[in-house]
């Protein structure tokens, strides 16, 4: 049976969420979803389904001390599943102040969840007038850039073209990964928001040593998260490499929000993937190398208050 | 996809996912379908009686005490059918999904949940009582007078007829999904999120934690004498004794059936032998006497088995799967 593709939005209060459902659900599609909502707002309902919930964060007990899961969606994802029409696509819109991860988490832990649906990217709206100011006075704004998969930087016709730039640059610390789409009332196709498969280990966005090098430090901003990227031209050992990872994320996987990469193992003639979301990590052997291509590891943390001097001699440990 | 096995008695193939079936009183069996209709199948009809009940999916089932059945649906209705297909309004939740339904032989009481509410119905009158999360699941007391109401870190109990109460909280951390009573009232159990059950002795409320299983607990049910809790979550059928005072405490559960690769998910206890059914994740209905190995398979290659029920004597087994499979069949001697 095949998954129903999820995607999450996220966006602090205000940045265009309710504009982008809209726009979703009454665009001429031939699509049908369901739509999971905290607040029942003025949502256009033709032929999908929303459902209105209440955000109800459960820890699981199951040692891993900041696994939090959103235990209304194991619910209501199970519910939806037996209905007789399927759906195309779920939406699930978080609240403005809400932190990503239960909702994600929620995707790799529980087993009916993985069975029926499958997470296919977290897309953070941020609304270019007010971003720089809720970057500094609040925690959740950097934790949404910072998880995402894609960004909806929209409003830009708000702000000039330096500004807008200086936005970019600001947005590219917190997450070096994420295209960024610029829009206006959230004007963007539907194809590019949705079936980015941001989540698939096999399609795990080739991360591009060069523009990770070029990867600003630019530490004047209050906010402590920061992404660190770290790349090895030597092949690494493969049970060193998952042993530093898996200790890595036991200890410190609650500051590592999200963790990417792609890994030449000794003796492998396949690419290594992985990614995580907090502690919750995996990662497989996928395709072959190609011939003409460079076989470079190359991995991205994005986190609060990172160590990079300590990821860096971690990692470097681990080349065989 | 292959096509079904069953071994003997009658078949259904419904266009929509098969969510929990119910016998009555009366021997009519109902499936309840994701398409919002009931099929009623009366004893000796061939063909089922579609009633449609509710405007989605039915997400629940149950029999009503004055005979035929109680369905609650994601369109937040409380759905009475009849065996002629009458149907009648009992009660309505705007914007919420009514997700369980239960009802006591013994005092005629209906209870349904709705959200972080549950509420019981006694005639025209309703009792509804509030949680601070999800009310995930009910039961009655096996004498109809106290709802055990299943929500996250534990649960409470509440008189079924007292106003103005407060409830006795039993505490555990986590999220609680499932309950049932044992049949004597001593012990209270939920499944949870987590693969394992938790239990309470309730004269002193000490816990009982009930764990090792590979997937989450979905079915439970006590054998005819309520000494043994049956239940799925692993790839043989799990039974935890419970006829000593400390229940399950120390002693090893029971494995029943085969060993097989795929998980078991659906139980069902025979009402008058020592008969366990179980429904598997690749679509198998298996029996097995208690005590005596050697299973007799049922059913083959029918989709993951979603609800599977014995009739009141035993003398059938309903069986309905995801893939919308739907069937009774006999049960024989042994």
């Amino acid at each position: 049976m095949s998954q129903v593709p999820v995607t999450v939005l996220t966006g602090y209060l205000g940045a265009g969420k309710t504009t982008l459902l809209n726009r979703i659900l009454t665009e001429q599609h031939g699509k049908r979803f369901a739509v999971i909502v905290n607040e029942f707002g003025e949502i256009g309902i033709d032929n999908d389904l929303i459902v209105d919930t209440d955000e109800e964060i459960f820890e699981m007990n199951n040692g891993c001390i900041c696994c939090t899961v959103r235990g209304d969606l194991i619910r209501i994802l199970g519910g939806l599943m037996k209905r007789k029409d399927k759906f195309d696509a779920i939406l699930i819109e978080t609240t403005g102040l809400a932190d990503p991860s239960p909702v994600v988490q929620t995707f790799f832990v529980d087993d009916d969840v993985k069975e029926k649906t499958k997470l296919d990217s977290v897309t953070t709206v941020v609304d270019a007038k007010n971003v720089l100011a809720r970057l500094k006075d609040t925690n959740e704004a950097a934790e949404q850039i910072a998880f995402a998969d894609q960004i909806i930087l929209n409003k830009t016709d708000l702000v000039s073209a330096d500004e807008l730039a200086k936005i970019e640059r600001r947005i590219r610390e917190l997450n070096p990964l994420a295209p960024i789409h610029r829009t206006e009332r959230c004007a963007i196709d539907l194809d590019k928001v949705l079936g980015r498969h941001a989540f698939d280990l096999s399609r795990i966005l080739d991360l591009d040593p060069d523009f990770l090098s070029a990867d600003a430090h630019d530490h004047e901003h209050n906010s402590d998260i920061a992404s660190v990227s770290l790349t090895a031209s030597k092949p690494l050992d493969g049970d060193k490499v998952t042993a530093w990872l898996r200790n890595l994320l036991a200890q410190k996987g609650q500051s590592i929000l999200r963790s990417k990469g792609i890994l030449d193992i000794k003796n492998r003639e396949e690419r290594m993937a992985f990614q995580a979301v907090h502690m919750v990590m995996e990662g497989d052997f996928q395709r072959r190398w190609k011939d003409d291509e460079k076989r470079v590891s190359r991995i991205v943390f994005i986190g609060r208050g990172l160590d990079e001097p300590e990821l860096r001699h971690g990692f470097a440990a681990c080349v065989a | 996809m292959s096509e079904p096995r069953l071994r003997d008695g009658r078949s259904w193939r419904f266009d929509a996912p098969v969510v929990a079936c119910v016998f009555d009183g009366d021997g009519s069996t109902a499936f309840a379908l994701g398409d919002g209709t009931l099929r009623i199948i009366a004893p000796d009809a061939s063909e089922p009686r579609t009633v449609e009940a509710h405007n989605g999916a039915v997400l629940a089932l149950a029999f009503h005490p004055e005979g035929g059945f109680i369905s609650g649906g994601d369109d937040g209705r409380l759905v009475h059918t009849r065996e002629t297909g009458d149907t009648n309004e009992l009660a309505r939740e705007k914007g919420r999904w009514i997700e369980n339904v239960t009802a006591s032989v013994e005092t005629g009481l209906i209870a349904y949940t709705a959200g972080k509410s549950a509420v019981i119905l006694h005639g025209n009158e309703s009792t509804t009582f509030q949680h601070t999360s999800t009310a995930a699941g009910v039961a009655f007391d096996p004498k109809g007078r106290r709802l055990a109401v299943a929500h996250y870190d534990g649960s409470s109990l509440w008189w079924a007829k007292a106003a103005d109460q407060q409830p006795k909280l039993l505490k555990w951390k986590g999220s609680h999904l499932g309950v049932t009573w044992s049949p004597d009232g001593r012990f209270l159990v939920t499944t949870m999120q987590e693969n394992a059950l938790h239990g309470w002795r309730l004269e002193d409320a000490a816990d009982m934690r009930m764990s090792g299983y590979p997937a989450k607990v979905k079915s439970f049910v006590w054998d005819r004498r309520g000494r043994m809790l049956f239940t799925s979550g692993s790839s043989r059928v799990i039974g935890w004794p419970f006829s000593g005072r400390g229940g399950p405490m120390g002693r090893e559960p029971l494995e029943l059936g085969p060993e097989r690769d795929a998980l078991v998910q659906m139980v069902a206890a025979h009402p008058e032998a020592d008969i366990i059914a179980a429904g598997t994740s690749d679509g198998a209905v298996w029996l097995e006497t208690i005590g005596d190995p050697g299973a007799e398979f049922v059913l083959l290659d029918a989709g993951k088995i979603s609800t599977l029920v014995f009739s009141p004597g035993g003398a059938n087994l309903a069986i309905g799967t995801e893939d919308g499979f739907a069937a009774v069949a006999p049960v024989a001697q042994r």
